[in-house]
């Protein structure tokens, strides 16, 4: 039988129940997060230091008031809390976003749930800071809807709980597709990754972007834009496991998140699946869109990396899949986070030039190579990187194609050509200024009506003017090169077929490309005396070229002995050091014309 | 006596009080135990409060303070006794005391803390602030 306890014993027991609650106390007041207990009729029974510093006030000031009397209003002026929000009989966990300011961003998470103690039970609070979490653009949005929504309302009260939980939803859900956007998926990835500490395993994203769908939205307007995201949506929610997440980022971005094990070739067939069912033509009304799309995986069994860490790494992927006609799948490596680091300090700069109108045009000499007097000039346009060296065109133009760039870039070369041929319209009415555009330029519709409205603000003569292209974009003759290089041609535009000699062109296939002259690739001419092969293969081009009254112009001249053996050969026309390297275009005066 | 004076508030660089000279001035005046029972009180605080040394020793110092502020108080003193961390020692306190009668004054309280062999005392001053409404609670 147990003794009795002595009221000494009663006494220490006391003691020792108000230390462990005094350790209690103190140790829930150094997590971050506000707690507060309320009783049935919403009064404060218990608070932490967190939510103490969060209202301002002393827990002497705190205790027994009622905890709606005491809480901040949100962004719009109103108690992040209702009355009957604070109050006791509730029976189950509810969560809400609220949003107290967006400059300084300060944007809580309230989480209360009952406490199963007595009837009605109390309420246990939680205030979670969720500030660094949201973006500020997205913030702003989000409370600019919201005001103007509550200033252009004639209603005078609307009920917070739904006005709350529609901004909760708004912050955490993407409000076309109704998917997790990227706060909702940040969360996600967080929880995801925090679960690996318990339990190893991989968490994987799929970093999808779908292709030109600017394009969509161009053509057909954002209505269809945005039912055609949704309908996407719901393709890809449809080809994953319960367990995956969808989210859309914005604009034309949605990553899957997968947690658990996927092997990097379970991955990939993933996204070749996801790939698959976007894939399907969409048809609404009127319209018929074959959507396509890139994705970038990135994998981790780290639960120490972070939400963005992990983020950036699917991003690069899905970039560098986006830069690879061959490869719509990429998966993260360090090679790729050093080559698409490099493309966007590039694009970086490449956006700078071309806002900053600092795009440097450079004209190398086109010359007749009896008289050795200029005839022309190919312009071509030069970018410092970010060290201050001259890139390769071959660089920067992948990168301004890729990030949809090139035809900006291009107009300018444009214009900067017209208004040289505008000014020298007098003194060197006969001169031609070549052009390059990119392959990706020249297969979409459009090109010639544009060049040819530019062409016209300059009131310049477009038979001024040339347009080099290179062999691969006249490969099988897709109709819309054919149809803008005739366009071109029939405005006076002539064509030029650059690096001829390099690509796959047939000779034979010659008479059948709408151009007028040929530029033979240096690679032959640096061959030329001292390689018989080479000599004769030039001689055959130059023939078949005159027979078929095309020009010839060879590029990468050096030498003398160059420039007289391809004299010997007909060709009348060459490029290079010899003549002149790339520079700012000549005074007017300077310009031997013949 | 060995004595640890506990003032994490006090930053004055003036000569620090002690328990026992607020014992020995003039203003009325209260002693704890480390369980916050009353061990004594002067005739000031007899005078002022209409208690009675008898009526108050051993038992709680949460009688001579409003209901709402009592729960607060045993949570601090919990607090104190796991952690001897205290943010209300050693500096003015305006809290309402409840008289003998049931009325209640706004009074300034200042209260230490001492560590002696026996364990921990606090001894506080009570100022009454006649017309005064305002408390810091």
């Amino acid at each position: 039988m147990p003794e009795a306890s002595t009221p000494k014993d009663e006494t220490a027991l006391v003691v020792e129940l108000r230390r462990t609650l005094g350790r209690l106390d103190s140790a829930l007041g150094q997590i971050s997060e506000g707690l507060v207990l309320v009783n049935a009729i919403g009064q404060v029974l218990w608070t932490n230091a967190s939510f103490d510093k969060f209202v301002g006030k002393s827990r002497l000031e705190i205790l027994g008031v009622d905890l709606h009397g005491i809480l901040p209003l949100n962004i719009v002026g109103e108690p992040i809390l209702t009355i009957e929000q604070t109050r006791g009989g509730l029976l189950k966990t509810v969560f809400v976003t609220v949003i107290l300011s967006d400059d300084p961003v300060h944007a809580l998470e309230i989480e209360w749930r009952p406490v199963v103690t007595e009837v009605p039970n109390p309420l246990m609070f939680s205030f979670r800071d969720v500030s660094a979490r949201i973006s500020f653009d997205e913030l702003q949005q989000k409370s600019q809807q919201i005001e103007d929504k509550w200033l252009s309302t004639s209603k005078k009260y609307i009920d917070l709980q739904s006005k709350q939980l529609a901004l909760a939803a708004m912050v955490m859900k993407c409000p076309v597709t109704g998917l997790p956007n990227r706060r909702g998926l940040r969360a996600r990835i967080a929880i995801a990754l925090q679960q690996l500490r318990r339990r190893p395993g991989l968490v994987t994203l799929l970093f999808c972007d779908l292709n030109r769908f600017k394009e969509v939205n161009d053509s057909y307007g954002h209505q269809v834009g945005d039912e055609l995201l949704i309908e996407l949506g719901k393709r890809l929610q449809s080809t994953l496991r319960p367990e995956d997440v969808l989210a859309r980022l914005g604009g034309d971005e949605f990553v899957v998140l997968s947690p658990g094990v996927l092997t990097p070739m379970a991955a990939v067939q993933l996204a070749e699946r996801l790939q698959a069912v976007v894939s399907k033509p969409w048809i609404s009304q009127d319209y018929s869109i074959t959507p396509s799309m890139s994705v970038g995986i990135a994998s981790t069994d780290d639960s120490e990396v972070t939400v963005d860490e992990l983020l950036r790494r699917a991003d690069l992927a899905m970039y560098a899949a986006k830069g690879s006609d061959e490869r719509s799948i990429t998966i993260y490596d360090n090679v790729i986070d050093a080559q698409v680091r490099r493309g966007v300090l590039i694009k970086r700069q490449l956006q700078s030039a071309i806002d900053g109108d600092l795009l440097k045009v450079d004209f190398q000499p086109i010359v007749d190579l009896k008289s050795q007097d200029s005839i022309g000039f190919e312009a071509l346009v030069r970018i410092r990187d970010f060290e201050g060296a001259w890139m390769a065109p071959i660089e920067f133009i992948s990168v301004a194609e890729s990030v949809g760039l090139i035809d900006q870039m291009a107009d300018l070369v444009l214009r900067r050509c017209l208004a040289v041929l505008k000014l020298t319209e007098n003194t060197a009415p006969d001169l031609v200024i070549s052009i390059n555009i990119s392959p990706m330029q020249v297969c979409r519709e459009g090109l010639a009506g544009r060049m040819i409205a530019i062409a016209e603000r300059y009131e310049v003569d477009l038979g001024r003017l040339a347009v080099e292209v290179t062999e691969s974009v006249l490969i099988d003759r897709p109709r819309t090169v054919i149809n803008e290089l005739n366009t071109l041609r029939s405005v006076g535009c002539r064509i030029y077929l650059d690096d001829f000699g390099t690509g796959y062109s047939s000779m034979s296939r010659l008479f059948q490309l709408p151009i007028d002259a040929i530029k033979i690739d240096r690679s032959f001419t640096a061959g030329l005396l001292n390689c018989p092969r080479r000599r004769v293969v030039v001689e055959s081009m130059i023939r078949l070229s005159l027979d078929l009254g095309l020009d010839v112009i060879a590029e990468g001249v050096e030498l003398e002995a160059q420039a007289e053996a391809l004299l010997a050969m007909g060709c009348l026309k060459g490029q290079g050091f010899l003549f002149g390297h790339p520079a700012p275009f000549p005074q007017p005066a300077e310009i031997l014309v013949p | 006596m060995a004595t640890e004076q506990s003032q994490p508030g006090n930053t004055a660089a003036s000569v620090q009080p002690t328990i026992e000279s607020l014992q020995n001035g003039d203003r009325p005046f209260v002693l704890a135990d480390s369980l916050g029972q009353v061990v004594s009180i002067n005739q000031a605080f007899e005078r002022t409060y209409g208690w009675t040394e008898d009526q108050l020793r051993g038992q709680p110092l949460s009688l001579i303070l409003p209901g709402a502020f009592q729960m607060s108080h045993q949570l601090g003193f919990s607090r104190f006794q796991a952690t001897e961390q205290s943010t209300i020692l050693a500096h003015p306190l305006r809290l309402k005391t409840v008289c003998a009668d049931g009325s209640e004054v706004v009074s300034e309280h200042f209260i230490l803390g001492e560590k002696r062999e026996a364990g921990w005392v606090f001894g506080a001053t009570l100022t009454p602030l006649p017309g005064c409404m305002e408390t810091d609670a």
